[in-house]
């Protein structure tokens, strides 16, 4: 029970999500119409990704002090689960665009920009799965995925935002720009995130679990 | 203490800025009745079906997360022995 409340919060909060999200009021914009709802569902993938990159590249750098690899288990496993939700965050804006924005890729800056960051990710997977040793790969990923971070943050926070966007809150793009000032989304928004961010960390942990138990076995072996 | 002041000014400022950027959702959006919504869908009841569908499938994913970790514990039990 000690360990497990928060998994219990996690369902709690997705089941919230669900049906808050289905069910609660929300403005009534145009274009946006009802798929304002998404706003819970597709936003906070990219806020449980940049949430889930920024665990990742602190046990990186944990990691290249302490040269544990358990630390560098869990930077693996919280990047990769930063990517399965950076890729549905991707797949969910392009549906979503699709509807909204007249066509599923408009090459938006912000689109694009978090296309290149997640190519950067893929290439720090593909990159431990090219080198043989193990301490070596370890310490040559917690290096690529701190450079790796280094180049996401400015690519979807920053270099968006100074030019015009589609997106909301970027360049003077209406919409529901004002998403996180109105009090009704965000008492569905808030939740959303921590809920589905959750859900990354608790798949994250089972993975490192594995990696720990097969880590073990594989000792015993040799 | 200055520090702290900065800050809070800091943020109070940046939290300005930001809304004279924005357009503002108001009262008035969540009663304009020209902006279509699925109104007569929620007026039969039918989303408590939609609802109900997606509720079922996520607590049957999240039952099964659950089982997947339990035999996970089993085994870090079983290989600390």
């Amino acid at each position: 029970m000690k360990n497990y409340w928060w998994k219990i919060l996690t369902v709690l909060l997705v089941a919230f999500t669900l049906i808050g999200g289905l069910l609660l009021e929300v403005p009534r914009l145009a274009i946006l119409n009802e798929t304002i709802r998404s706003l819970y569902f597709h936003v906070p993938m990219w806020f449980g990704m940049t949430i889930l990159f920024t665990v990742s590249v602190i046990y990186s750098i944990k990691y290249l002090r302490s040269q544990n690899s358990l630390d560098d288990f869990k930077a693996v496993e919280f990047a990769n689960a930063g990517i399965a939700f950076g890729v549905l965050g991707m797949v969910t804006g392009m549906i979503w665009a699709n509807f909204t924005w007249g066509e599923p890729w408009s090459s938006d800056p912000k689109q694009n920009a978090a296309a290149i960051a997640l190519l950067i990710y893929f290439a720090y997977m593909v990159l431990r799965n090219a080198l043989e040793d193990e301490q070596q790969r370890a310490r040559i990923g917690a290096i690529y995925n701190v450079f790796a971070f280094a180049a996401m943050i400015p690519l979807l926070f920053i270099l968006p935002r100074l030019t015009d966007s589609l997106h909301p809150g970027n360049g003077g793009n209406p919409g529901f720009n004002a998403y996180d000032l109105d009090s009704k989304l965000r008492a569905v928004f808030y939740p959303s995130v921590i809920g589905w961010t959750l859900v990354g960390v608790w798949l994250a942990s089972l993975r490192v679990r594995i990696r720990v138990v097969a880590d073990k076995l594989l000792e015993r072996g040799s | 203490m200055k520090h702290i002041l900065i800050v809070v000014i800091f943020f109070m400022a940046l939290n300005f800025s930001v809304r004279a950027q924005k357009l503002e959702v108001t009262e008035s959006d969540y009663i304009n009745t020209k902006v279509e919504m699925a109104d007569t869908f929620r007026k039969e009841g039918k989303i408590y079906t939609v609802v109900a569908i997606v509720v079922t499938v996520m607590a049957g994913i999240f039952i099964y997360a659950f089982l997947i970790d339990r035999r996970l514990a089993v085994l870090e039990k079983e290989l600390k022995k």
